[in-house]
């Protein structure tokens, strides 16, 4: 029985092997050797070796069989997806890194709220005012939806202490959570389900809260002399980028959570009667610069849209996407645009997360490093007095 | 390449067994070797050519050593000068480093310029294919093996790719005859199969779902008790099936080309002493560590204080083999100290009865070992059993919290229940009826065959993983 048993087994596993090997062989048809010697792949020093077996693994055929299989005994079992999400109740998902500090040690927020303040004061030095929007953690509007999932303490209070060491600053950072809250109590999604970001209508609900507190603080500057209209677009279904941490499609399309309901937005700006070819091709001079993330960059949102809206001003969006707020914010003050023609105003968008997320780029980082070492060698024009 | 792979399992085996058994029997070292020398020069080409002078040097040795005669000064000359080159060799590669980084600590405290060298790469394998150098040499000399009469059966010996990368440590007395004469069957392969099929699912399905838990622990500055202690049952759990899988995956793939390795493991979390321990974890080196140091340095015939000086000694070398770095050579001093302490008691390294208090001790025991053993330097090797007994609450922080997942603690919880119902099976002598076991052992591959698929699943849907003892 034993014997006929371990026939039988030897049988299966060539039959597994020979069948899936055979199978596997196509991801090896487009590997070309020819793109290894342009990446300059050495193959006496394993580096060819790894790149062909990267390759064969990227087009294993079983590899989406396997990802969707694994990720829906890890979703139906376990309630869980990939690192980097958080599930919580009634198909709702959050960012890790809202619930989580980005490090083991807190003082990475002490950190980064130096580095806020380094860049206001930066900012103020070459006389250009700085608004600071914190966005709000969806984790914050949406607690009730978190089911067992609990921040850590520092998370909780992140927002609370953000606002309020900004306040010796010379900053402008207005509390945006209650707008926020009170649209939520009132019916309007504020924030996607199954995305980071907030929706087109909490993005318009933030944004119109900011203008309010932006004239307010810089009524010396001009606001609502340009009319800007925000058109619907189509409605149709959005998928999520928390989405991507629960690798269920194709295999399993039904059973993680529905993708949301999301409806465009675009906004641009009203043609005045006698509007000319010349004036429409005049140059730009907002003299507004909104540095943010993907809440500002990505235009399924229409954040600055919005803003423009309701500052009735046009302004330049130099926000980028997956960098957090400090790199697109020190790649502009680096820039010869920031040099050669400074803002009036620079709107800051900055989710609070971040907060507590360590700063990757290394020339961010060099930055604010040499940032320090002017201030240390006293060059800096916004030097503290020694008086 | 890593038997844990899909290049490996399903395009480098394939190919290279189809090559084998369509290779008559007398030409099939040359398949072996062939495909052992494309196995490792995945890795590096150029380390290759290492690998292939050692392999030289120590044929050469070999036919020196029987030419000289047995027992005669030459035949010693011959050995000293095989043995020394093989060290010297290791020691180079892999000590070099460390003993320059050691010297340059001790300059810089002492106010004297560094010393500068050149970053040396440690060749992969290298522990594992000069100590069964070594054993052929000294096996020659010696007497208890012939030297091999072709190149080819003794190249195909040290390459020989199942036990090439990681063990288990071979001796070629016990492989010689096999080179002449092994079988190959339907049944004998099916053996094979099941085998490798079992080290895979250990490895894949086991050890890298615990990973993360015990990787997590390591990797925080500032841990709580309830951390470290999750940490290091995790890491317990991981590096024996970890390193168990992959002796079982050897195993299974010399059977498939007809070859009986040595077992290496027989449940060592049932020991109840450090002693019966090292008879049940990683066999080929214990056994190759008493044969060729603890029995030359003078075993236990020299009287009670040489006796824990040499316990001690070969720890500490057996310490050290694992990896050029203190906590090696502390966790070495650990497990010798603790070998001459149950010398000095009397304790029996095979007790017959099932004691928990002892079982329970010798765990504990194994598992603060483990601590250097994992971590990167002593001072967080003592920060970490700060942290085992500072008993500061049952909370979890945070930051460990973040990476653990409901299934690495399953599975956790999964591996001790092997761990102790082997262990227990084990020790206690549960006897099945023959029928009835006869019966489940048939059945095994029902269960095995479809968590084998499951596992290639998993390791298609996740990054590959080395194996932990590639680093030794």
């Amino acid at each position: 029985m034993l014997t006929t048993s371990r026939k039988i087994t030897a049988c299966v596993f060539i039959a597994i092997v020979l069948g899936l090997g055979a199978l596997s062989l196509r991801s090896l048809d487009d590997y070309s050797p020819k793109g290894s010697q342009d990446k300059g792949l050495d193959p006496v020093n394993g580096e060819l070796a790894r790149d062909v077996e990267s390759h064969y693994d990227d087009g294993f055929p079983v590899r989406e069989l396997g990802t969707n299989l694994w990720a829906a005994i890890n979703y139906t079992v376990f309630e869980e997806g990939r690192p980097g999400v958080a599930v919580g109740e009634q198909e709702w998902l959050f960012t890790d890194e809202e619930l989580y500090l980005g490090t083991e040690s807190p003082a990475v927020i002490d950190r980064n709220l130096e580095r806020v303040r380094a860049v206001v004061n930066h900012l103020q030095a070459e006389g250009v005012p700085v608004a600071l929007l914190v966005v709000p953690a969806k984790a914050r509007l949406y607690s009730d939806k978190l089911g067992d999932l609990q921040p850590v303490p520092e998370m909780r209070a992140l927002y609370q202490r953000f606002l309020t060491q900004m306040q010796p600053a010379p900053v402008v950072a207005p509390d945006l959570l209650p707008t926020l809250a009170d649209a939520r109590a009132q019916g309007t999604q504020v924030f996607l389900r199954t995305d980071t970001h907030w929706t087109p209508a909490g993005a318009d609900v933030f944004a119109r809260s900011a203008a309010t507190a932006i004239q307010t603080a810089f009524g010396g500057q001009s606001w609502d002399d340009t009319r800007f209209k925000t058109s619907l677009g189509e409605t149709h279904k959005h998928e999520g980028d928390l989405l991507t941490y629960l690798p269920l499609e194709p295999l399993f399309p039904n059973m993680g959570p529905a993708p949301d309901t999301l409806t465009e937005r675009s906004t641009a700006p009203v043609k005045k009667a006698g509007t000319t070819a010349e004036s429409l091709f005049a140059e730009n001079s907002a003299d507004v610069v909104l540095v943010g993330t993907s809440y500002s960059a990505n235009p399924l949102w229409d954040f600055p849209g919005a803003l423009k809206r309701h500052l009735g001003r046009d302004l330049i969006n130099v926000s980028d996407e997956g960098q957090g707020p400090f790199q697109p914010m020190t790649e502009y003050l680096r820039s010869d645009e920031f040099r050669n023609h400074p803002p009036e105003l620079v709107i800051w968008e900055f989710p609070e997360r971040y907060l507590a997320q360590p700063v990757q780029s290394e020339a961010t980082l060099a930055w604010f490093e040499r940032r320090d070492n002017l201030l240390a060698q006293g060059d800096s024009p916004s030097r503290p007095s020694m008086q | 390449m890593v038997f844990s792979s899909n290049i490996f399992l399903f395009l480098f085996l394939p190919a290279l067994l189809g090559l084998y058994y369509l290779t008559p029997f007398r030409h099939r070292s040359w398949v072996i070797l062939l495909g052992s020398y494309s196995f490792y020069a995945w890795w590096r080409v150029d380390f290759l050519l290492l690998f292939v002078a050692v392999t030289l040097w120590n044929y050469l040795i070999g036919l020196g050593i029987h030419r000289a005669g047995l027992g005669t000064a030459r035949a010693r000359k011959w050995v000293g000068i095989g043995v020394a080159g093989n060290l010297a060799t290791l020691g180079y590669f892999k000590y070099a480093n460390f003993g320059v980084d050691s010297l340059n600590e001790l300059f810089l405290s002492l106010g004297y310029q560094p010393l500068d060298l050149a970053h040396i790469i440690l060749p992969i394998g290298i522990s594992f294919y000069i100590f069964q150098a070594i054993s052929y040499v000294v096996d020659v000399y010696r007497g208890d093996t012939e030297p091999t009469r072709r190149f080819v059966d003794f190249a195909a010996f040290i390459a020989l790719f199942p036990q090439l990368i990681a063990g288990p440590v071979l001796r070629y007395k016990d492989l010689a005859d096999q080179f002449t004469y092994r079988t190959h069957t339907l049944d004998k392969f099916g053996e094979g199969a099941v085998r490798f099929m079992q080290g895979f699912v250990k490895k894949v399905f086991i050890a890298d779902s615990i990973a993360p838990l015990a990787d997590g622990a390591f990797a925080l500055t500032d841990p709580s008790t309830a951390d470290a202690w999750l940490g290091i049952l995790a890491y317990t759990a991981q590096l024996y099936f970890d390193f168990s899988g992959y002796s079982d995956m050897a195993i299974g793939l010399g059977l498939m080309m007809g070859f009986r390795f040595p077992e290496n493991f027989n449940q060592p979390y049932i020991s109840q002493s450090i002693t019966e321990f090292w008879r049940r974890w990683h066999i080929s080196l214990s056994s190759w560590l008493r044969d060729y140091l603890y029995i030359p340095l003078g075993g236990n015939r020299n009287g009670t204080v040489s006796t824990y000086r040499n316990l001690l000694l070969t720890m500490l070398l057996g310490g050290l083999w694992h990896g050029a770095n203190w906590t090696f050579l502390l966790w070495g001093a650990w497990h010798g100290g603790l070998l001459a302490v149950e010398r000095a008691l009397g304790v029996s390294g095979s007790a017959r009865q099932f004691r928990v208090s002892r079982w329970v001790m010798t765990f504990l025991f194994i598992m603060l070992g483990w601590v250097t053993f994992r971590a990167a330097s002593i001072d967080e090797a003592f920060g970490f059993y700060q942290a085992l007994f500072s008993f500061d609450g049952l909370g979890l922080s945070a930051a460990y919290m973040q990476d653990i997942r409901g299934l690495n603690l399953a599975i956790l919880v999964l591996a001790y229940a092997v761990v102790l119902m082997m262990g227990l099976r084990d020790r206690l002598q549960w006897s099945f009826d023959t029928a009835i076991l006869g019966r489940l052992r048939a059945a095994l591959p029902v269960v095995l065959v479809p968590v084998f698929l499951l596992t290639v699943l998993k390791l298609s849907a996740e990054s590959f993983s080395p194996f932990l003892y590639f680093q030794f």
